[in-house]
């Protein structure tokens, strides 16, 4: 009897004007390769937020994000999103 | 004594009425009657006939077309009579005994409807099962019902032809007047479009309408009343608009993170998205360093985006005695200690459990 954990994005949206970035995964535990349990795990990615210590403003890395989630900022997030967004958080 | 030769076969061995008092000694032909009912043969071979007491050879002293028995010669006024018709399977038409028909007589496919009485009860112990092809009752769609008993309940199970309805529990598609019953049904019946799951009687029922065409909604119905139903945009409680309507539920678990400060234990972290209202809740220990005096406590992977500043007062930090408001913005939280707003340090919260609360709307 194997108990696995898998995780898999279930759902990837872009929300406001600002294309905030909401990535829902599901993690799937398996006993013996069938489904046994799967909940919901959520993250939100906006594209900038201001350092509490420096008050400078950095773009959000998703360096170590899956694929999807990158692929998605690249496109929602332009410059003019960007842009708007850090006006918001920085004024 | 066993028989030898070919055996007797069933069929009626009938005597013919006796026509003699029409023998005149010019008419040939005479008809056929037992008990004075006409009667057939299908051959003449069938027939042994005596006139005047000698036998007359079929075919050549008479013959039959029908219930017409021709003479070859018009028998002469006086003459005696008598005719025996033979039952046979090697041709001709035999009116087979009172019940002795047997099922291996019968050639298969040979029973249609039409030989069938019109009214059919089948009252043996046995079972009756069909393993045939497609059973189609009332192929003609015709105003037919249909119905299946229990013990106890003559309409267990009824099939209203002229409305359309299946009807579970009761025979009557008047919902008006009728019973505790369950109906499956087409339109025109007690709700006004569609197809519906009706149960209960009178002011009291209850029933699910699935509605057609461009409504195609799924509405619940109590006591007679809608008081929910489902929509395209999801499930509309007290009215059909987008004020009524829940369109979203969803419940799961959340990473909490600080880009400074940071997590050390995450005891538990869960949200719970009603529409567009987030709940999210979080138990964890903060890290033990940096414990300066940096205001930088910020909680940041909040699993919706806020789509505007919240704040709210739901947080408490093991070993401050502090009123700490959170602001909710984007998809981070800080935090400010309400008697002098100032943000509150690392120190403050570093090594130390809390607990936080925070509820706000999502795009």
């Amino acid at each position: 009897m194997a108990i696995t954990k898998e995780t898999e994005i279930s759902k990837i949206e872009v929300v406001g004007q600002y294309k905030h970035i909401q990535v829902k995964t599901d993690i799937v535990i398996k006993e013996d390769d069938k489904e046994i349990g799967r909940t919901a795990h959520r993250v939100a990615y906006t594209p900038g937020t201001v350092n509490e210590i420096s008050g400078a403003y950095e773009e959000t890395d998703l360096s170590s994000e899956h694929a999807e989630v990158q692929a998605i900022a690249n496109t929602a997030w332009t410059d003019a999103v960007k842009t708007a967004w850090q006006n918001k958080v920085t004024s | 004594m066993s028989y030898i030769g070919r055996q007797n076969l069933g069929g009626a061995y009938r005597q013919l009425d006796d026509i003699s008092s029409g023998f005149d000694g010019s008419d040939t032909t005479h008809t056929m009657q037992v008990n004075s009912q006409n009667v057939t043969v299908g051959d003449v071979n069938q027939i042994i006939l005596s006139l005047g007491g000698v036998i007359q050879k079929p075919g050549t002293d008479f013959t039959v077309s029908g219930s017409t028995l021709t003479f070859t010669t018009a028998p002469a006024s006086g003459l005696s009579f008598f005719a025996i018709l033979l039952g046979s399977d090697n041709g001709g038409t035999v009116t087979p005994t009172d019940l002795s028909v047997s099922t291996s007589k019968i050639a298969a496919n040979a029973v249609t409807g039409a030989k069938l009485a019109s009214d059919i009860a089948i009252t043996t112990s046995g079972d009756v099962s069909f393993d045939g092809g497609s059973f189609v009752f009332n192929e003609s769609s015709a105003d037919k019902d249909f119905r299946i008993e229990t013990n106890g309940n003559s309409s267990m199970f009824f099939v209203d032809g002229g409305n359309d309805a299946v009807i579970f529990n009761g025979g009557t598609s008047n919902f008006a007047s009728g019973s505790q019953v369950v109906q499956i049904y087409n339109s025109g019946l007690s709700l006004t479009s569609g197809y519906g799951i009706q149960g209960g009687a009178n002011a009291d029922r209850a029933s699910i309408n699935l509605t057609s065409g461009s409504d195609g909604h799924v509405k619940f119905n109590v006591n007679n009343s809608e008081v929910a139903r489902f929509t395209s945009g999801g499930l509309a409680i007290g009215g059909t608009g987008s004020a009524n309507t829940l369109d979203d539920y969803e419940e799961g678990t959340w990473t909490p993170s600080g880009n400074n400060l940071g997590v050390a234990t995450e005891h538990k972290a869960i949200y719970r998205k009603i529409g567009d209202i987030v709940v999210v809740y979080c138990d964890i220990t903060y890290n033990s360093s940096p414990a300066d005096t940096a205001q930088a406590t910020a909680l940041s992977g909040l699993p919706f985006t806020c789509n505007d500043d919240y704040f709210q007062q739901n947080t408490r930090v093991a070993t401050r005695n502090q009123n700490i408001r959170a602001n909710i913005s984007g998809t981070t939280v800080s935090f400010t200690d309400v008697a002098d707003g100032v943000i509150m340090t690392r120190s403050e919260f570093a090594g130390n459990r809390a607990q936080h609360l925070f509820i706000y709307t999502t795009a």
